[in-house]
C-alpha cells in the first residue's frame, strides 16, 4: 500500500509541472497568490448565493444570484489548478500531513454538496412561488456549503502547522534536478 | 523606534511569538476575513461592470455589515500579528505597500458609494455610470494587489527562505 502511494506521489512530483514549479523561483509564490485570489472569488460568489437562500436580500430572484455560480466555479478552477501546481512542488511533504488529507476530503464533500444542489435542488428552488418558504433540504445545502468552504480555508491555512514531512516512512527518491537554492 | 521593540516585548507580543498556535490561528482569521472582504468587493465590482443583471444596489447595501465584520476580523488579527513583529514588519516594503493598497481600496469603495448614491437602490436593471465602472476596475486591482502584497510579506520577512519554499 505504501509502495502504491509512493509510486503515485512520484507521478505527481516527477512531471513537467513539478519540475517547473521547483525550477522557476517565482512559480510557487505566484501559485500561492492565485490560490488566495481564487479563494476570494469562490467565497464572494457563494456568500451571495447561500445567504440569499438563507433569507438575505429577499427582493432578488434566485435566478439572478445563481448567475454568480459560474464565478464560484471559476474561483474553484483557479484553485484546483494552482493547488495542483503547489502539490507537485513537493507531494512527499503535503501527503503525509493529516490536515492535507482532511482538507481534500472536505473539498470533495463541498463538491458533492454543490452537485447535489445543482442537480437535485436547484429546479425546486427556481420553481418556488415568490415569498414561499425555502425547503429545509435546500437551506441545508446552503449551510453545508458555507460550513465546508470555511473548513477548507481553515484547513489550508493551517497546513504548515501540521506538516509531518517524513513521518510516514515514505522513501522518495531525490528529485532529478535539485530545487533552486535555499 | 523603541516603541516597536516595546510592543514586541509586551506580554501579548511575546505570547504571539512563542505560542505554537497563536500565529496560525490569527492567520486563519486573516484568511477568512480576506475571503469575505475581497470576495464581496469583487462581486460588487463585477455587478458595477454589468454582471449579473437583476442584482440591485440594495443587495450590496445589505451586505455592507458583513463586509465590515470581515474587515474587523482582519484588522484585529492584523494588529495582533503586527504587535508580535512590530520592529521588523513596519519597515518591510511589502507590508507598507499592502497597507497603502488597502487604504486606496477603501477609498475606491467610498468613491463608488458616492457615484452610485443617486441611483435607484431597488432597480435590478440599474445602469452604472462610466465613472463607477472605471472605479470598479481600479477597486478590483487594488484589493487583488493587497492580497499579492500580503502574500509576499511572508517571503520578504524571512530572507533565508527562498521564493520557492
Amino acid at each position: 500500500m505504501a509502495d502504491l502511494q509512493t509510486d503515485i506521489l512520484h507521478l505527481f512530483r516527477d512531471n513537467p509541472v513539478g519540475d517547473a514549479v521547483r525550477d522557476i523561483p517565482w512559480a510557487f509564490s505566484v501559485s500561492e497568490t492565485l490560490h488566495f485570489i481564487g479563494l476570494s472569488m469562490l467565497v464572494g460568489a457563494l456568500l451571495l448565493v447561500d445567504l440569499r437562500i438563507l433569507g438575505v436580500a429577499k427582493n432578488v430572484s434566485y435566478a439572478t444570484v445563481l448567475k454568480l455560480v459560474p464565478v464560484a466555479i471559476l474561483g474553484f478552477a483557479i484553485n484546483l489548478i494552482s493547488g495542483f501546481v503547489l502539490f507537485t512542488s513537493d507531494p512527499f511533504m503535503y501527503w503525509p500531513n493529516p490536515l492535507f488529507k482532511l482538507k481534500m476530503a472536505v473539498v470533495v464533500l463541498a463538491g458533492l454538496n454543490a452537485l447535489w444542489f445543482t442537480f437535485a435542488e436547484e429546479k425546486k428552488l427556481l420553481a418556488l412561488p415568490e415569498g414561499a418558504k425555502v425547503p429545509t433540504m435546500i437551506r441545508t445545502t446552503a449551510i453545508l456549503s458555507l460550513t465546508f468552504w470555511l473548513l477548507v480555508i481553515l484547513g489550508g491555512r493551517l497546513l504548515p502547522t501540521f506538516e509531518a514531512y517524513g513521518d510516514v516512512g515514505f522513501e522518495p527518491t531525490p528529485v532529478a534536478a535539485p530545487a533552486s537554492a535555499p | 523606534m523603541e516603541v516597536l521593540t516595546w510592543l514586541e516585548n509586551t506580554w501579548l507580543g511575546q505570547f504571539i511569538q512563542s505560542d505554537a498556535f497563536a500565529h496560525p490561528i490569527l492567520l486563519c482569521f486573516h484568511a477568512v476575513g480576506m475571503g469575505i472582504v475581497v470576495g464581496l468587493v469583487l462581486i460588487f465590482d463585477l455587478r458595477t461592470l454589468g454582471y449579473p443583471k437583476g442584482l440591485p444596489l440594495r443587495t450590496f447595501q445589505s451586505l455592507v455589515g458583513l463586509g465590515w465584520i470581515g474587515f474587523a476580523m482582519n484588522a484585529a488579527s492584523g494588529v495582533l500579528m503586527f504587535v508580535s513583529e512590530a520592529s521588523t514588519i513596519l519597515f518591510n516594503w511589502t507590508f507598507q505597500l499592502k497597507l497603502a493598497l488597502i487604504a486606496l481600496g477603501g477609498l475606491s469603495l467610498w468613491i463608488m458609494g458616492k457615484i452610485t448614491a443617486s441611483l435607484d437602490p431597488l432597480d435590478g436593471e440599474v445602469r452604472f455610470p462610466p465613472a463607477a465602472k472605471v472605479w470598479a476596475v481600479i477597486s478590483a486591482l487594488l484589493w487583488i494587489g493587497a492580497i499579492v502584497a500580503g502574500r509576499y510579506i511572508a517571503y520578504t520577512l524571512k530572507p533565508n527562505i527562498s521564493l520557492d519554499g
